[in-house]
């Protein structure tokens, strides 16, 4: 029976048959900020009492079943169980699986293998008490939480679940220019566009904590960019035999929006043999569709935003995550915005550490954490 | 606990009970995470009130650095006994709370999925006044817990 208390700042009460971990004992706090992304996650972890990071990494969100018969010495140390590119990378011997779909926990059972996996890249020989803040979608439901803290149950000591984009936010603030008068803190006044796998998030940030009207969460992000352009090559390109995977890099390597691009010709080997695809129009109809879908959204937070604030906002839309490296984003949404009639709108990109800003945002709250702000997890 | 009663008994009349008491309320405020909040009551009250005393206390008699400092550290321990207890009482009434309720909190028994997106609804008439800029993350996280309660009620 498994007995989990809601209120926050309560103990969740669990009972499991079988505790992940032997119990050792505990001579540390390691603070740990994880996004748990739908295709990849990021982790930093650092000792608690500094803003240190000792360990930052980005896994692909998957873990990698060994099946039976696989010859000794295939795989390294004959494990049975791989994780991220380990277990891509030997997808042939594994029973490859995802445990999260649009942002959520879809395979409990892989996913607690997962967080076990990043336990162990966090505290190694397990004598730390392991706070992590983990960030779910903007709109992740009460089952969804629940679904997660129980995956970290015997796992992970303390736990803080927190929306993604507000994350992105203050991992994206810049905190040795907070008090300087010539810097825009993203956390007093901004909108924050995360595309990532499986959702996209949007989220006005204004200096308090954003209520479930500052946030839209899209089920429709890279996963399902993804759904479009396979779709489309299948109807161009009957029999093709590419792999999701395969068409994962080509989507990362040659999205675009606005008007559709021609030729954009990619090699493939299809059934061994090289081929030309001509990728400019499917590519270019399934990333607008994306902008399609999260205009309306970025449009309704922005009427959202108070008369007072809504200028400034208006200069300080940030687009990041995966879908921050669609090419042309930025350009292609200040102009609709602008041909909407929007005052003076400027969209910007996060930059280059698109992927690890949820993590640095969950790892910061990790750090200023109240003692009575955690959730205990007591296995 | 007792050595506080007694060394309180120092402090019992004026002006040291005012002094007491913006530095009990500074104690408070620090506690709660809002050191700028803190300091501006420092500057504006309790300095001054501070000054003043050390300005009479030629004349009353009663001043010295060092009762100043036990006086400090007095109230700092009876905020930090008082918080010590308030959570204590809150983790108690939370597990009561929560315990109660466990029938609905069972775990999701399949594959947990996103709730239906907020549908795009009209502008939220009333928006927030924009917080103090001393707000902090650890705040912002309370707004997010008291947002979670009030959500989950």
């Amino acid at each position: 029976m498994t007995t989990t208390l809601e209120k926050p700042a309560a103990p969740v009460v669990s009972i499991t048959p079988t505790p992940v971990r032997a119990a050792t004992p505990k001579t540390k706090i390691t603070l740990v900020g994880l996004d748990l992304g739908t295709n990849k996650s990021c982790v930093l972890a650092g000792p608690a009492g500094s803003h240190d990071i000792a360990v930052s990494k980005v896994v692909p969100s998957v873990v990698g079943y060994v099946k039976d018969g696989i010859v000794d010495g295939i795989i390294t140390g004959n494990a049975r169980i791989l994780f991220g590119d380990e277990a891509l990378r030997n997808a042939l011997h594994c029973d490859v699986v995802a445990p999260l779909e649009q942002g959520v926990i879809a395979r409990p059972e892989a996913a607690r293998d997962f967080l076990q996996h990043i336990r162990q890249l966090v505290d190694a020989p397990g004598n730390s008490e392991i706070r992590a803040v983990v960030g779910m979608p903007a709109n992740a439901d009460k089952a969804a939480r629940e679904t997660l803290r129980q995956a970290a149950i015997g796992i992970f000591d303390r736990l803080l679940l927190i929306p993604e984009p507000f994350l992105s936010a203050l991992g994206y603030r810049d905190d040795a220019r907070v008090n300087q008068p010539n810097y825009v803190d993203p956390v007093t006044n901004s909108l924050f566009i995360d595309i990532g796998g499986g959702t996209t998030d949007l989220c006005l940030v204004q200096g308090y904590f954003p209520s479930r009207d500052d946030q839209i969460c899209i089920p429709f992000a890279g996963d399902a960019v993804e759904d479009l352009i396979q779709a489309d090559l299948n109807r161009t390109y009957p029999n093709n035999g590419l792999s999701r995977l395969k068409i994962r890099e080509l989507k990362e390597a040659h999205s675009y929006v606005g008007a559709i691009r021609k030729p954009l010709d990619v090699k493939a080997i299809i059934g061994g043999k090289s081929h030309t695809l001509e990728l400019g129009e499917i590519i270019g109809r399934a990333c607008n569709t994306l902008v399609d879908k999260l205009y309306p959204a970025l449009t309704t937070l922005i009427a959202r935003a108070s008369s007072d604030s809504v200028v400034t906002l208006l200069q300080n839309i940030v687009v990041t995550g995966g879908g921050s490296q669609i090419k042309g984003i930025d350009t292609v949404l200040q102009q609709r915005l602008a041909d909407d009639g929007f005052e003076s709108p400027k969209v910007r990109l996060a930059g280059q550490d698109y992927k690890r800003y949820v993590a640095m945002g969950a790892h910061k709250a990790a750090c200023s954490a109240r003692e009575n702000q955690w959730q205990y997890l007591l296995s | 606990m007792q050595e506080i009663s007694t060394n309180a008994l120092l402090f019992s009349e004026e002006p040291w009970t005012r002094l007491a008491t913006l530095c009990r309320r500074i104690c408070v405020l620090r506690a709660q995470g809002l050191t700028a909040a803190a300091d501006q009551l420092h500057a504006s009250d309790f300095a001054p009130a501070l000054a003043a005393l050390r300005n009479q206390a030629g004349q009353i008699d009663l001043f010295d650095d060092e009762r100043v400092r036990l006086l400090q550290a007095i109230e700092q321990e009876r905020v930090a006994n008082a918080m010590l207890m308030a959570e204590l009482i809150q983790s108690l009434v939370n597990s009561a709370d929560g315990i109660a309720s466990t029938g609905a909190a069972t775990p999701a028994a399949t594959p947990a999925a996103l709730s239906t997106p907020v549908p795009f609804a009209p502008a939220n008439p009333v928006r927030r006044a924009p917080p103090p800029e001393s707000l902090s993350i650890a705040d912002l996280l309370d707004d997010m817990l008291t947002q979670s309660q009030h959500s989950e009620a």
